[in-house]
């Protein structure tokens, strides 16, 4: 029989800047329902709700990288590690 | 021949959508510590900021009266908001006028301004980024299922909202803005859904 080493990763937030990180969900939220409005036409609701979301977590990702850029200081990090669970 | 509305948008329905757009900005400005109707301690008196909210209101009527009167695409926008809200009475459009000064203000030159002069610039640079940024967002919102004819709405939007933002920062606080917002929709209102009365 083979005996398996099994290792999995894990995330682990190094930093995180709770005023900046709200600062850019706060700013990617406004950005999210201008672009709504912009394609709203002959879209059913549920369609937007969908848009938005995804354009949410997008604009928020861009924001994030792109608003560490501009300040200089790392709004989020995370590391992985890869874990072996002992038997 | 003019179209009737489908059904008309109620004062509550009104109220309860522009108190929503406050209670968001409230919730920003309570997440990030700020006050969203004062910016810094004003120098001038309340008169004053009323008197120039107001004046620069009537200034923007009178220019989109203008506007109405001299260009068709003006004259078809109008015609178009005039068929979205149907005929209003004047306790309708007070409250209108109202609700969206106070909601729209509060949300946007009040949270979204100061939020964006928070952290990307500093100084002028930082003012002059959330004013256009925050007129450009409400701008965009101002619009319809007809694209070319509400463009001008849009493009109208932003302007007034950066001049509305520049108001904001020139005063201190949102008395001046909300004044002109307020005068601006209920003689705007007026003219765009009683016009043929007024005619």
């Amino acid at each position: 029989m083979i005996n398996e080493i099994t290792q999995y990763p894990l995330g682990i937030f190094t930093t995180v800047q709770p005023i900046l990180f709200l600062w850019v969900v706060a700013i990617s939220f406004f950005i999210t329902i201008s672009f709504v409005a912009l394609v709203s036409k002959d879209r059913t609701w549920q369609w937007l709700c969908v848009i938005g979301v995804l354009f949410f977590i997008c604009t928020l990702v861009i924001s994030l990288i792109v608003s560490s850029a501009f300040v200089g200081i790392s709004v989020m990090d995370f590391e992985f590690i890869w874990v072996q669970p002992s038997s | 021949m003019t179209q009737v509305p489908a059904q008309k948008i109620g004062v509550g329905i009104v109220i309860s959508f522009y108190g929503v757009m406050a209670a968001v900005g409230y919730f920003f400005s309570w997440i990030f510590d700020i006050n969203p109707l004062v910016l810094r301690e004003s120098s001038n008196s309340l008169w004053f900021r009323m008197l120039i909210g107001g004046g620069f209101g009537i200034g923007v009527v009178l220019v989109s009266a203008l506007f109405t009167h001299k260009f068709y695409w003006a004259k078809r926008l109008s015609e178009t908001l005039r068929n979205t809200l149907g005929r209003r009475n004047f306790v309708e459009i007070f409250f209108f006028a109202l609700a969206s000064g106070l909601g729209e203000e509060i949300l946007f030159r009040g949270t979204l301004q100061q939020l964006l002069t928070m952290v990307l610039f500093d100084g002028v640079a930082a003012n002059i980024f959330g004013v256009v940024v925050a007129a450009v967002i409400f701008g965009v919102l101002h619009t319809g299922p007809e694209r070319a004819v509400f463009f001008p709405w849009t493009i109208f939007a932003i302007v007034v909202g950066a001049l509305l933002g520049l108001l904001y920062w020139w005063t201190g606080d949102l008395v001046a803005p909300v004044t002109a917002h307020f005068t601006i929709n209920f003689f705007n209102l007026h003219l765009i859904c009683n016009r043929d009365a007024i005619d």
